[in-house]
């Protein structure tokens, strides 16, 4: 038993040596329990189940050039449900980088989870499908969401939310 | 000690797995470098180094629309009719080096506020734009901008009136 136990704490000592945990290098990874919470986030939005509570309270919210506060941005979910139909949301490509290292500058030690897909969705209004290009990046500071960045073309959601006022009056 | 072996190979499989680790980001590399240095140069009209590194049959798509490496070229010294003051003050390029389990890939990200005054109105527009780009063998084989183009739009139509 204390030769398995000498053995086991060998092992894991030489695979510590050769991944250093001060290891400098900025990492991405897009298996990581952020890249997870952020592609549950997004589904949650699709099946108009929004969760916020990964987001903090006073999270930033930016989409284009519009900013929003965080429940404006939960409140878009049920918004577009009752717009669109269909809606699709697939995570695309997630990553989550942890930066350090290099110079940063007053980015060092910043985590952010970038991701890119295409958003569809089907006009309750006029029954057209559109498709966008979108990319969004989050920002976390322990363990919360404080920041999203979401950009995309407004050109058809604006003329369908033009539509859809319209219709309200 | 066959039983011990596979206990070993068991944790650290499991060890390895943990680590997560899908490739490495940097900001001081070629790649990024090369980046800034086409922003720069679109920023006074000059397109010299898009040309040498943009591949002539790469895919190229502003939000998800395909467009060839002239039309792209063309689109970006349009902007200089349309607008004076073209800069991007904030901007932040890194590139990233996948591992194997992503073919080796190497794209750079340029995230930045892109701002400039209209020629027709004087007004002064700031728009936030992504733009990813894939290398291989030293050349752009692919790019894809993401932003809003409502106001690039409107400009262009008041341009023409």
């Amino acid at each position: 038993m204390k030769k398995l136990i000498f053995l086991f704490g060998l092992a894991f000592t030489i695979f510590s040596c050769a991944q250093p945990k001060n290891d400098p290098a900025t990492t991405v990874s897009n298996q990581d329990e952020k890249t997870m919470a952020v592609a549950k986030l997004m589904k949650g939005y699709v099946d108009n189940n929004f969760d916020g509570s990964i987001l903090s309270d006073d999270c930033i919210v930016r989409f284009n050039n519009i900013e929003l506060k965080k429940a404006d941005f939960m409140g878009l979910a049920q918004f577009h449900h009752s717009m669109f139909d269909n809606i699709k949301f697939p995570d695309g490509w997630i990553e989550t980088i942890s930066y350090h290292g290099e110079n940063w500058k007053e980015g060092n030690g910043d985590t952010w989870t970038n991701q890119w897909t295409d958003w569809t969705a089907t006009s309750k209004i006029t029954n057209e499908t559109h498709t966008n290009r979108s990319h969004f990046n989050y920002k976390w500071e322990n363990g919360k969401i404080v920041e999203v960045n979401a950009l995309f073309s407004d050109l058809w959601y604006d003329k369908e939310v033009k539509l859809f006022m319209e219709k309200q009056n | 000690m066959k039983k011990l072996f596979f206990l070993l190979f068991i944790s650290l499989s499991t060890y390895s797995f943990a680590q997560e680790i899908t490739g490495k980001t940097r900001t001081t590399d070629k790649y990024s470098n090369a980046i800034r240095q086409i922003n720069d140069e679109y920023f006074k009209n000059d397109f010299t180094t898009i040309n040498q590194i943009f591949a002539d049959d790469g895919s190229y798509t502003i939000n998800g629309d395909n467009f060839t490496k002239n039309q792209i070229i063309e689109g970006f010294a349009m902007h200089h009719n349309l607008y004076t003051k073209i800069k991007m003050p904030q901007n932040f390029v890194d590139t990233t080096f996948y591992d194997e389990n992503n073919n080796n890939q190497v794209w750079s990200h340029l995230w930045g506020l892109w701002e400039a005054t209209s020629k027709k109105s004087g007004k002064s527009t700031s728009n936030p734009v992504n733009v990813s780009f894939k290398w291989v063998d030293g050349r752009v084989v692919s790019a894809s901008w993401i932003f809003d183009p409502t106001e690039l739009n409107e400009e262009i139509i008041a341009s023409q009136k």
